[in-house]
């Protein structure tokens, strides 16, 4: 049997990434796009050869399920507008921009009868997932410390506008790595020391984002989540973690996988690369629509995509106040 | 060029490589344990010492190659500069801002020539990243990763009193190469994993100008994973990216296993030594003298104070 999939609002940067798995997978029928922004709603349903539907609760009438693609600041709305209808949800991370918001949805996903998840692709990487085993397997002992990045560049539009997305690079660059380090090793972020600063763009959030933290077992972490990667790169940025064990060290590199490609003319003239890595966004969506299916939870659930939130939350207490901020989750 | 090398170990022997192919005369190398080991293998024409005041006598030096222990900086250069003998001395400069504070008045009294060992300034990928322009600048990456140094005699580097540990004696490098790059730092907060024979430390810091900056340095690699460097140099109009790990000039494949080489006419060592050497002819003040070389200290222990008290310190409040 098919599942009806609509995808909600087309503001973020994945929603071509997930639209191109719902149009390609055969046991999903990709209903439609809805978007308050109509013209952008309009142009993505075309893209992805399918309707258009202005008029969110008449789409919603028709899903099983649906991909939140809004800004973080409308997530919650979303969450709840979808589930008062019957629609399972995955929402693009973070899961939202306070730690408030968060927990509305986690109470929300308590009480549904539907299935909720947090678009975290880099659980699905490969490499990854190799880490995972590595770790399960004791191959490198116990963790000592852990250094990871995600630069991107700047993604400009509602990313930038703290109204929107309630922050810049740390809000944005900062929940994949944190959480996939507690995806890989069971540990929470306990405390968490931020330099924030806006020094790569004239925008109004933050562009750099470099954490230091400590897991609840006393690890160490270093993250840097800046927006520091020039326009003209050779791909979007990176997502990297790196694990010190007592036996070993893994270095995860989830962008490595790629094939340089040098155009010679024409507007896109230069080097590039383009990846072979397994596709996360194929694998993130199959999980989501197997877990609706099966009345499972998906790989992330919102009490997981809360824990990122409140490091985030944590983050601007701490470049507020110049010192190391103990992280609340309650 | 007559010069005398104090210590008989992993940097002694680096040095005595380069000065192989330099125009001077290694004429003494001094070690309590006995140098005999590195004069056959490297300089077959100097004299053994036990003892560094002998040779700085004896021999007539123009200057002392400091490459000892940490811990007994201080005597190598009060030693020597008392003697009239100049001095380059293997980083850091001393263990703490008070023995460095007495190697700057024995430097200074003694009106020798003097330079510390930031090597990484005078290598060839180091400094022409710092060459590149990238605007203003935003966020600098570095990144020093090595197995725990079982080179040290009586284990030293184990002994946090005597190497005062990964931020003063391995993340120095990147410090005071980030210094130099950009300026000096406002404010740092580190944080460390230590064990016996094992640590791992990772220090943020919050330039004068406002950019910020981060240096991860490890003691603790498998010995399987050579010896890795990385540098970026983020601003706000370009990125400069290096890693030995990327680069593969030479490579050699046999069945005892793989060596990987970057190869240059003129590595850092060999430039930081023919650097000093020229001062020490021309009168020229070196590049990396006394007060350089404290400022970078200061970095080193502000990151082990903050790691210490889990606090971020400023680094102008670091005066002992």
């Amino acid at each position: 049997m098919s599942l009806d999939v609509g995808i909600l609002s087309a503001a973020h940067v994945h929603t071509d990434g997930y639209a191109t798995q719902l149009a390609d997978r055969v046991d999903v029928t990709f209903v439609g796009v809805t978007d308050e922004d109509g013209e952008r709603g309009r142009a993505c349903a075309d893209r992805h050869g399918t309707e258009y539907v202005a008029d969110a609760d008449a789409l919603l009438g028709r899903l099983d399920a649906a991909v939140i693609c809004a800004p973080n600041a409308d997530h919650r709305a979303w969450v709840e507008r979808a589930s008062a209808a019957g629609v399972s949800v995955l929402c693009e991370k973070p899961l939202a921009p306070t730690l408030d918001e968060a927990r509305a949805i986690v109470e929300i996903w308590e009480s549904a009868g539907t299935e909720i998840g947090v678009a975290m692709p880099l659980r699905f990487s490969e490499p990854a997932r190799r880490a995972k085993r590595a770790l399960e397997d004791g191959e490198i002992g116990s963790v000592r410390a852990i250094s990871g990045t995600n630069r991107g560049k700047m993604p400009g539009g509602w990313f930038a506008d703290s109204e929107k997305a309630g922050g810049g690079a740390a809000m944005d660059h900062t929940v994949h790595i944190v959480d996939l380090v507690s995806h890989l090793t069971g540990e929470a972020v306990a405390e968490v020391y931020a330099e924030l600063d806006t020094r790569f763009h004239d925008i109004p959030v933050d562009d750099v984002n470099v954490l230091s933290m400590e897991l609840t077992d006393g690890t160490p972490f270093l993250l840097d989540g800046s927006w520091s990667i020039p326009e003209t790169w050779h791909t979007w940025g990176d997502a990297t973690v790196e694990l010190l064990g007592e036996d070993g060290t893994l270095a995860v590199d989830s962008t490595d996988q790629s094939v340089v490609h040098t155009v010679a003319s024409g507007p896109d003239a230069g080097v590039r690369t383009v990846s072979h890595a397994t596709n996360t966004s194929a694998a993130l969506i199959a999980d989501f629509v197997e877990s609706v299916r099966e009345g499972r939870d998906p790989m992330t659930t919102p009490d997981e995509g809360l824990k990122a939130v409140a490091v985030v939350e944590a983050a601007y207490e701490s470049a507020e106040r110049g010192e190391p901020i103990a992280v609340q989750y309650r | 060029m007559r010069v005398g090398i104090a210590g008989a170990g992993f940097i002694a022997e680096t040095h005595l490589i380069e000065y192989a192919g330099m125009d001077v005369d290694v004429v003494g190398v001094a070690s309590p344990s006995g140098p005999d080991g590195v004069i056959e293998k490297y300089a077959h024409d100097a004299t053994a010492y036990t003892d560094v005041a002998t040779m700085c006598v004896g021999e007539d030096l123009d200057y002392l190659d400091v490459c000892t222990p940490t811990h007994t900086h201080l005597d190598a250069v009060r030693t020597a500069a008392g003697a009239g003998v100049g001095v380059f001395l293997e980083k850091p400069i001393a263990g703490s801002l008070n023995e460095a504070h007495a190697i700057a008045e024995a430097v200074e009294e003694g009106g020798v020539p003097f330079m510390v060992g930031h090597v990484v300034r005078f290598q060839p990928d180091y400094v022409t990243a710092a060459s590149l322009e990238i605007g203003h600048p935003g966020v600098a990456r570095a990144r020093r990763l090595s197995p725990f140094p079982d080179w040290g005699s009586d284990d030293w580097f184990a002994d946090r009193e005597k190497s005062g540990g990964i931020f003063v004696d391995l993340a120095i490098h990147d410090l005071d190469y980030l210094r130099w790059c950009w300026g000096e730092v406002e404010r740092v907060f580190a944080r460390r994993h230590r064990e016996p024979h094992v640590e791992h430390g990772f220090v943020v810091l919050r330039f004068e100008n406002g950019a910020v900056g981060y240096v991860e340095a490890s003691w603790a690699q498998p010995e399987s994973r050579p010896f890795t460097s990385e540098l970026e140099l983020a601003g706000d109009d370009g990125l400069v990216e290096l890693s030995t790990d990327d680069e593969a000039p030479y490579r050699e494949w046999t069945e005892g296993g793989a060596t990987v080489e970057s190869p240059h006419a003129k590595g850092g060592y060999r430039r930081e030594l023919e650097h000093f050497v020229s001062c020490v002819e021309s009168g020229q003040e070196p590049d990396v003298g006394v007060t350089e070389a404290i400022e970078s200290l200061r970095l080193g222990i502000a990151a082990e104070r903050s790691a210490d008290r889990n606090e971020p310190v400023t680094v102008r409040e670091v005066v002992v």
